[in-house]
């Protein structure tokens, strides 16, 4: 006993596991639960807890493991990807870490910036992991590319390109390569031939498990990290396909489900119940209505404006133009002093975003009358932090069904388009088996990092945004 | 712990070693890579400001930067040192002390060196003030096996830059991840930027 006395008192040294699944809403796992779909995940969210006769023991935690609990989580704000895996990873704000969207702007200019990696001004949990001592293995995670060093290996996730860029150590790449893996799958094919593209989300699938599989059973890790994204792809085309039996895709839709089970099921028969698995998703997803352009509606209502009808990018923005929207709902001020053609006189700022904001909320579709959005967020409800003045101005939530879009070209308020799902921002989802939630308010994605290092017994650094949500 | 390595600059005055190493080690720095910066003249005006340039004190000189370099580089932390080290003896005795050594040969013709002549120091040979400049009063020993030859009189410093750091991935003493911090956005070949844009596009991001 003497021999492992100190790592008892400080219950160190456990290892812990994420599955991360993109993009998958809490309702659907709660549906597909019931509806047999899903037989691994329902066995855990079901699973009786054990008595706690082994107490003095030390492992009550372990004795309690058995059980999972599953929960609805919020995204991050816009409930993008990008935003909300950088939220999750480095359990802060992007007032904090730096990445606001798939675009931002370059200081000071119009011109498109793609935040990367390299974006990201904080550590992240590998880090800290690393710090005391942990070693990480992490597969898939969105916006990590290009990757960098940590104590262990990185496999980035969208939207990375090149693969050599995207692996820590570089030895991985021969390997991953002659395992047929796949960073994503060619979201194109979806538009020219749906079947392809179903069969490719598949493949891409099987070359992810086997890799996850094999990195999981070599070992060596004390946190254990792999993430699907083709659940995200497959609902942002095929959602109607969930929704409707009749569907020649409806099945496969299942299909994907049953195979994202059974990997559960794989990784579940590796675990000993003391290690915690904690299972989550980033946002939710929901049918689109319609898309909804709100740089036309700024357009239409005199506060943006280009020379030409549909301009490529947002340089050509004309003089006079006092706000513009970045992808999906990030509004701006064209601010004099801070953008080069800039209108807004900084005493009118206050006034003109009480203007927006209020006739923004009450946005209505068009042809039912229906509210579109849910809530404007004025910038010092979502962000705080360092970067705060690089934050928009107002950030929109829709409703259910009316998905916000950034584009500069598409010239209606609000449209049917070729897309089938759209993010929710309140229905992403997370699991926990080794820990009771023992946390009242609903949980965001920025409590994970701080309840994992909780769980392997490592101490948050003081400044994330997120509180564990174990006891 | 990861080893570190040593990389050292030789040439004659002006050739641009230190303006080099100081941009190579930016560049590093900006990887994350833990590195010292060695100018023979400021270790000299620190450590021995009288020791002269006698080919005794030269010799100690150097010894003295390849000992310093080689106890940085086995506790983990790279070197970059710029030193005439004119002698061939002198860079070999380096490299024996040195596990991780990567000799760099700052070439330039003595006519543009004298033209740069950032310290004076061709300009007082003009004026017989000093007549022990090597490559040119005294001999200067070009390396016959370098890992690297750079002629600085064609090549930008970012270019010899870009140079020393590939040299230091294919040794395999520093990742290829040749654009893994450069700052927001600014990561991306127009190339990649394209790939990205389409892949957002693809998914209704853009």
């Amino acid at each position: 006993m003497a021999l492992f006395g100190k790592r008892f008192g400080k219950r160190a040294g456990r290892k812990v596991v994420m599955l991360g699944l993109d993009g998958t809403p809490y309702t659907l796992v709660r549906d597909l639960v019931e509806r047999g779909v899903m037989p691994n995940m329902a066995a855990l969210v079901a699973a009786p807890r054990r008595g706690l006769h082994d107490e003095a023991s030390g492992f009550v935690q372990a004795a309690r493991s058995a059980a999972g609990r599953l929960v609805q989580m919020d995204s991050s704000i816009p409930e993008i990807s990008s935003v909300a895996w950088t939220s999750t990873m480095t359990g802060r704000n992007p007032g904090k870490h730096g990445v606001f969207g798939f675009t931002d702007l370059k200081p000071g200019t119009y011109d498109t910036v793609f935040p990367n990696f390299a974006s990201v001004r904080t550590n992240v949990l590998w880090d800290v992991l690393g710090d005391a001592g942990k070693r990480s293995v992490v597969i898939n995670q969105p916006a990590t590319y290009p990757a960098r060093k940590l104590d262990g290996i990185l496999v980035a996730g969208f939207v990375a390109i090149d693969l050599k860029k995207a692996v820590y150590p570089p030895e991985l790449v021969p390997r991953l390569e002659s395992a047929g893996y796949r960073i994503d799958v060619d979201a194109a094919k979806a538009r020219a031939d749906m079947g392809a593209f179903v069969d490719e989300l598949f493949q891409t699938l099987r070359a992810r498990e086997r890799v996850i599989l094999e990195l999981f059973d070599e070992g060596g890790w004390d946190f254990f990290m792999g993430v699907v994204t083709g659940t995200d792809r497959l609902q942002h085309f095929l959602w109607h396909a969930y929704e409707d039996e009749s569907h020649e895709h409806h099945e496969a839709f299942l299909g994907y489900y049953r195979a994202i089970d059974t990997l559960i099921g794989k990784l579940v028969e590796r675990l000993d119940e003391g290690t915690p698995l904690l299972m989550m998703s980033d946002h939710g997803f929901t049918g689109i209505k319609k898309e909804v352009f709100i740089n036309h509606w700024l357009r239409e209502n005199g506060y943006l404006d280009f020379p030409t009808d549909t301009p490529d990018k947002l340089s050509e923005i004309a003089d006079g133009s006092r706000a513009f929207c970045l992808d999906p709902s990030r509004i701006y001020l064209n601010v004099k002093g801070h953008y080069p053609k800039g209108t807004v006189e900084p005493a009118d700022v206050p006034g003109l975003l009480d203007e927006l904001a209020a006739k923004l909320a009450a946005l209505k579709d068009p042809d039912t009358g229906e509210a579109m959005i849910r809530h404007v967020y004025r910038r010092d409800e979502v962000y705080s932090g360092p970067l705060l003045k690089q934050a928009p101005r107002l950030v929109l939530v829709s409703n259910w069904g009316w998905d916000l879009k950034g584009s500069l070209k598409r010239r209606a308020l609000a449209q049917k388009g070729f897309f089938s799902g759209m993010h929710t921002q309140d229905d992403a989802f997370l699991f926990i088996r080794g820990a009771e939630i023992t946390a009242k308010a609903k949980p965001t994605v920025r409590d994970v990092m701080p309840t994992i290092l909780a769980l392997a017994g490592c101490d948050a650094p003081a400044d994330l945004d997120g509180r564990s949500l174990i006891g | 712990m990861e080893r570190g390595f040593v990389v050292w600059y030789t040439g004659v005055a002006a050739s641009g070693k230190s303006t080099l190493g100081k941009e190579v080690v930016r560049r590093l720095r900006e990887r994350g890579i833990k590195v010292e910066d060695f100018d023979a003249d400021e270790v000299r005006a620190n450590i021995s400001p009288n020791l002269g340039f006698t080919l005794e004190a030269r010799d100690e000189n150097t010894k003295r930067l390849a000992f310093f370099g080689s106890i940085l580089a086995r506790n983990g932390i790279a070197a970059s040192i710029a030193a005439v080290s004119s002698l061939r003896r002198f860079r070999d005795r380096a490299r024996s002390m040195i596990d991780r050594f990567v000799e760099v040969y700052v070439k330039c013709p003595l006519d543009e060196c004298k033209r740069r002549d950032p310290k004076g120091l061709y300009k007082k040979g003009e004026e017989g003030k000093i007549n022990d400049i090597a490559g040119w009063h005294q001999p200067y020993e070009e390396p016959l096996t370098p890992e690297l030859v750079l002629d600085t009189a064609k090549l930008s410093v970012e270019e010899c830059a870009v140079a020393v750091i590939a040299k230091l991935e294919e040794l395999g003493y520093i990742l290829k991840t040749s654009e893994a911090t450069e700052p927001a956005g600014a990561g991306y070949s127009p190339n990649e930027e394209a790939k990205i844009k389409k892949r957002l596009a693809d998914l209704g991001y853009l």
